[in-house]
């Protein structure tokens, strides 16, 4: 989702990747966007096939599609 | 969590009890920011810029230093060097340099009124004196402060390292535009060249502030063994706790922050301005010091909400249904980035099924101070801008505005901007409550219109903290750490009274400091009444089952033949059953069984809802002076369900009447030289009671299914749709389209000139 696509991906909107859990979808895609796991800690937010979750630790092994989604601000 | 019990009617939930805080706020005993006082305090005051840009090359600070009565000064040079670094704030996150520049400038001032020295000294009078005392060589800049101004190649630059962010190719030069966001779907060109009916239109609108009652406010003593107590108003403690420590370079756990009671926040207390600054002149003077902003700093030193330019094309087939919307918008941010812009983006089109978008935001920088959140921050600007063109749309199609609405709302299933899809929402609900109300039906006379809009807001869950304590005579405490700004503590009570089955007055709700409860995010996203109701239900649960528990043993029986019901332990099997033990029995007994009984609970969900309104309002307009005031006004809400109706229907009416101002009266007025031309409550036009009819907050009750009572957030939608609203009853009693805010008296009576 922007602004994640243009800062950190040149523009790409997706990404296939293999990961077991979130916490190492988020190893994986600072390999590719180093910088992206500090980043990621106090800027997104996913959402596993629709669902947000807050616990990184979920299993990946039957999802199909991972949202990375930028935080927003409240008032 | 799920619902302990999903049932349709519930003893407390839905009913309108006193708040456990009234009796001390009416009788002007509570104790606000600006009140709190600690022994041996010396008064503080700070040094603000009277230049909107300018080279600070040098302070001389020994002349106030010598005055009499003078404890300490400080600088930006006292403030601990940060590396630029992205940390959370709040739900969102920001530059801890960033905010710690605005707290004092270092380098340069930014705005008019940006803090550059402060003194504590033993009265109010030497402070102010000792600050004529410092002498400031300024090296004045060139300024801006509007928005398309501020976006020319050849604007005056805030920084010459500012390098737009997300554009396709890393631009060349730096400029004061720090941001640029973009999302599309479909083909938005080729639907808008093929539909029935487009509308094309600029809107406008200058930055507002929040306009809480209470200034910004600080106690703050840094003790000899390096620990530091903080007494503040805020809208977390906790964060005020994060951001403090970091700005200093000091451990967390060193900081413990009070939190005293809050008078008016709508998310501009979501930051800090004054505590770093206190503590820094405590830790050198060796005492407690207070800073306190007056009303003019208040509003040219603290945060506005972005001033805005939109840009919309909105394109319906004959029916009405909606085929393209393409919305560019350039938000102001002040001296440095927010978070506003995206907030902006995923809540423009959001709310209606549209195949083809294209949204492009972007976050503008200028000499303003460094904005702040605003209830549904980033929201209201762009929604203006989307249900104006809406409702010019339906105009040109000569559909019913509102049956416009039904034909495009989103319903369950339906996927927001974020790819994920909606629940149980209302929008649906809401519209048809709106078309059946009487109001909406209800004749109109000369000179008068009625307007329509609609709107979304996100809605927050984050994490959260709570415990419930049983006193030795039974009573109950619920302890909390997020601050009461809208009714809170009666929430908590009803949902703690209504899961222990016992009276509302019987649950004494505190709020608690830093040292004092877990990690509890602020109040704001409207989240407090969802997140923190479920640590309060959850606590409550456990508690109840250590009651049982100890029940269980009083009795000799097994825990599963005790029984939970009316506030009190049921014993269903063996030689006692039949017999029941209240909450009083059992905590008398609690140091023979176990001891205290209590129980904490942290929670982090997700699965909160968004919220969403519909406001019809209807104008009257003096044809011989412009002046436009409201004749009814009704706010529609899918609110989940209302845990204390009372404050749900304030959060509605106080929404729409922060809204009202917005589109009437409300506007930051620069003049040529970057100065702020009203910082008081006389010129910036605020709505009073006597400017408006009673709001009639009509509430629509669909539960969120994941809340065991059915929460969602109600605070922030409200403020969204009313800009939309006056404007579309203006244009309706006018015949002029009212697309630049705010629409005062002039401004009307100039458009109906030009237009007759």
């Amino acid at each position: 989702m922007p602004p994640f696509d243009r800062e950190l991906f040149d523009g790409r909107d997706r990404l296939d990747l293999d990961a077991a859990t979130l916490f190492a979808l988020v190893e994986e895609i600072d390999r590719i966007a180093p910088g992206f796991a500090e980043l990621a800690t106090v800027r997104a937010a996913f959402a596993i096939d629709g669902v947000v979750t807050a616990d990184w630790s979920t299993s990946l092994a039957d999802a199909h599609e991972v949202i990375m989604l930028p935080r927003v601000g409240g008032g | 969590m799920n619902a302990p019990e999903k049932k349709d009617s519930f003893r407390l939930v839905g009913t309108r009890p006193v708040r456990p805080d009234g009796v001390e706020k009416v009788t002007g005993k509570a104790v606000f920011g600006p009140d709190y006082k600690a022994a041996n305090m010396l008064q503080g005051a700070i040094l603000r810029s009277p230049h909107p840009h300018a080279r600070i090359r040098s302070v001389d600070t020994k002349k106030a230093a010598a005055l009499p009565g003078v404890k300490a000064i400080v600088t930006g040079d006292d403030f601990p060097n940060l590396e630029d670094a992205v940390v959370q704030m709040g739900e969102a996150a920001g530059n801890i340099a960033d905010l710690a520049r605005n707290c004092m400038a270092v380098g340069k001032v930014l705005y008019e009124g940006h803090a550059l020295a402060a003194v504590a000294a033993t009265s109010e009078a030497i402070a102010q004196e000792a600050l004529g005392l410092i002498d400031v060589d300024y090296e004045v800049l060139p300024h801006v402060t509007g928005i398309l101004d501020a976006m020319r190649e050849d604007a005056p630059l805030l920084y010459e390292d500012n390098f737009t962010k997300g554009l396709d190719e890393k631009p060349e030069k730096p400029s004061n535009v720090s941001m640029r966001i973009q999302q599309t779907q479909g083909d938005t060109e080729a639907a808008l060249k093929s539909a029935a009916a487009t509308v094309t239109a600029r809107y406008t609108m200058p930055p507002v502030h929040q306009g809480y009652i209470e200034p910004h406010a600080c106690v703050v003593t840094w003790k000899a063994d390096g620990k530091l107590d903080v007494w503040c108003s805020s809208q977390g403690a906790f964060n005020v706790r994060s951001l403090v420590a970091t700005i200093l370079n000091v451990e967390m756990g060193h900081v413990r922050v009070m939190p005293l009671e809050i008078g008016g926040g709508f998310g501009g207390k979501t930051t800090i301005y004054l505590e770093p600054v206190a503590a820094l002149l405590s830790k050198k003077a060796g005492r407690p010091v207070r800073l306190t902003m007056d009303r003019a700093d208040v509003f040219r030193a603290s945060g506005p909400a972005p001033g805005a330019v939109v840009d919309v094309s909105l394109g319906a087939d004959a029916e009405g249904k909606l085929v393209a919307a393409d919305v560019e918008f350039r938000y102001s941010a002040g001296t440095s980035p927010g978070n506003e812009t995206h907030a902006g983006l995923i809540s423009s089109v959001g709310h209606y099924r549209i195949a083809n978008f294209r949204v492009t935001g972007w976050e503008v920088l200028s000499n303003m101070p460094k904005h702040a959140a605003y209830r549904a921050p980033g929201a209201p600007q762009v929604n203006f801008a989307l249900e104006s063109a809406l409702n010019d749309l339906a105009a040109k199609l000569g559909i019913d505005p509102l049956d416009m609405r039904i034909k495009n709302a989103v319903v369950p299933g339906d996927m927001t901007m974020h790819g994920t899809p909606y629940g149980e929402i209302g929008l649906l609900e809401c519209l048809e409550a709106a078309k059946a109300h009487p109001h909406y039906s209800a004749s109109l006379g000369p000179n008068q219109g009625r307007g329509i809009a609609c709107s979304y807001w996100v809605n927050y869950g984050g994490p959260s903290t709570a415990s419930v304590a049983i006193g030795e005579d039974g009573s109950v405490m619920v302890i909390e750490g997020n601050p009461d700004i809208g009714g809170s503590r009666a929430s908590m009570a009803i949902m703690a009274a209504e899961t222990l089955g016992i009276d509302y007055d019987n649950v004494t709700v505190t709020i608690a400091d830093t040292g004092s409860v877990g990690y509890s995010m602020l109040t704001g996203g409207s989240r407090t009444t969802f997140a923190t109701g479920k640590a309060v239900i959850e606590a409550a649960q456990t508690v109840i089952d250590i009651m049982r528990a100890r029940a269980a043993k009083l009795w000799g029986c097994s825990v599963d033949d005790v029984a939970w019901s009316d506030g009190e332990a049921r014993c269903t099997g063996g030689e006692k059953a039949g017999e029941t033990l209240s909450i009083g029995n059992i905590a008398a007994k609690a140091d023979s069984t176990g001891g205290p009984i209590s129980a904490e609970s942290s929670v982090n969900p997700n699965d909160f809802l968004p919220g969403f309104a519909v406001h019809i309002c209807d104008v009257d307009v003096d044809p011989e002076t412009g002046h436009a005031s409201i004749g009814r006004y009704t706010a529609f809400q899918d609110v989940g369900r209302a845990i204390h109706p009372s404050y749900v229907e304030g959060q509605m009416q106080g929404g729409a009447v922060q809204g009202i101002g917005w589109a009437l009266n409300e506007a930051y007025l620069y003049n040529e030289d970057g100065k702020l031309d009203n910082p008081g409550f006389l010129d910036y036009r605020m709505p009073v009671a006597s400017d408006l009819p009673m709001i009639d907050a009509v509430m629509i009750e669909k539960p969120n299914p994941a809340h065991p009572y059915g929460v969602k957030g109600v605070g922030e939608v409200p403020i969204v749709p009313p800009l939309a609203t006056v404007a579309h009853a203006v244009s309706n009693a006018t015949g002029s389209p009212m697309r630049d805010l705010p629409l005062t008296p002039d401004r009307i009576y100039g458009l109906m000139q030009s237009k007759a």
